[in-house]
């Protein structure tokens, strides 16, 4: 983390909002638990300088539009959890694929990322920025197949790339 | 009062679906096979379980007139939208650049090209 201190400030600000108080007690709890964090995380991603992620409201505004998809796939993902373990037999077929979405911001890969993760029966396991490839585990061999077409690609690619 | 009343049965309803959604989370860890795919069944319930309970609370906040309340849960449901997958993901990287390998059917071993 190349500006710890900033991370402190949002963390501070987080809390306060979270308490609402502004008491010098609960507010000095707070920059000490701030501090903390921010310096158990230093550690953890010091060793890439960290690019912001740069969003406009544009970005904001299509990704507002997007939320109800999300939100309908995650509820869909966890019917389909529901489905697999509570079946005796236990229907998984289980598979790492690589699937390549070239994406320009970094931004887009985390949206994407995230996104993978969250929806029906795929984890995004790793991402290859360079190659543009995404690594991702999943639960069966139908889900797997229907990855390469790449919906929740062409998603992310609306809301964080198209002007 | 009805509305109340109202409001009330949906935080009911909201933390059921929470709580079932919970429970069939922790069935997937015990019965899934290897740490990939447990970590779906953790990620995906945990996600829409905590979202749905925190909702409720937030109808419930609702249902007294309270609505400061109802906002804040609302932010830690998006902390948890982008957190929770965020740290599956670090966990997911760790374990397979770790060259932990995923489990497969045993048919599947060997047969298939991928």
């Amino acid at each position: 983390m190349n500006r710890p201190y900033l991370l402190v400030v949002m963390l501070l600000v987080f809390w306060v909002v979270l308490t609402e108080s502004l008491s010098p007690a609960e507010v000095a709890l707070g920059l000490v638990t701030a501090i903390v964090i921010a310096l158990g995380v230093s550690r953890l991603v010091g060793e890439e300088e960290a690019r912001p992620l740069l969003v406009t409201p544009r970005q904001v505004a299509r990704f507002l539009l997007y939320m109800p998809y999300l939100v309908k796939e995650i509820v869909a993902a966890n019917i389909h959890v529901a489905e697999t373990v509570l079946d005796p037999r236990l229907p998984i077929d289980p598979i790492i694929i690589e699937c390549h979405y070239p994406l320009a911001h970094d931004v887009s890969v985390v949206g994407l990322a995230n996104s993978i993760t969250l929806t029906p029966g795929t984890l995004t396991v790793d991402v290859d920025k360079n190659k543009d490839t995404f690594r991702i585990h999943c639960l069966g061999r139908e889900v797997a197949e229907a990855m390469p077409e790449g919906e929740l690609y062409h998603h992310i690619r609306h809301v964080f790339e198209e002007d | 009062m009805l509305i109340e009343a109202i409001l009330q049965a949906v935080t009911a309803v909201l933390v059921a679906v929470g709580l079932f959604f919970f429970l069939v989370g922790t069935v997937g860890v015990l019965r899934l096979p290897d740490f990939y795919s447990r970590t779906h069944a953790a990620t995906k319930c945990d996600t829409l379980g905590a979202g749905s309970i925190l909702l409720g609370l937030a109808v419930l906040g609702a249902s007294r007139g309270d609505y400061t309340d109802g906002l804040k849960v609302l932010v830690i449901a998006v902390l948890v939208l982008l957190s929770s997958p965020t740290a599956a993901h670090a966990l997911a990287r760790a374990a397979f650049r770790t060259g932990l390998e995923p489990y497969t059917l045993p048919e599947a071993r060997g047969g298939e090209d991928r």
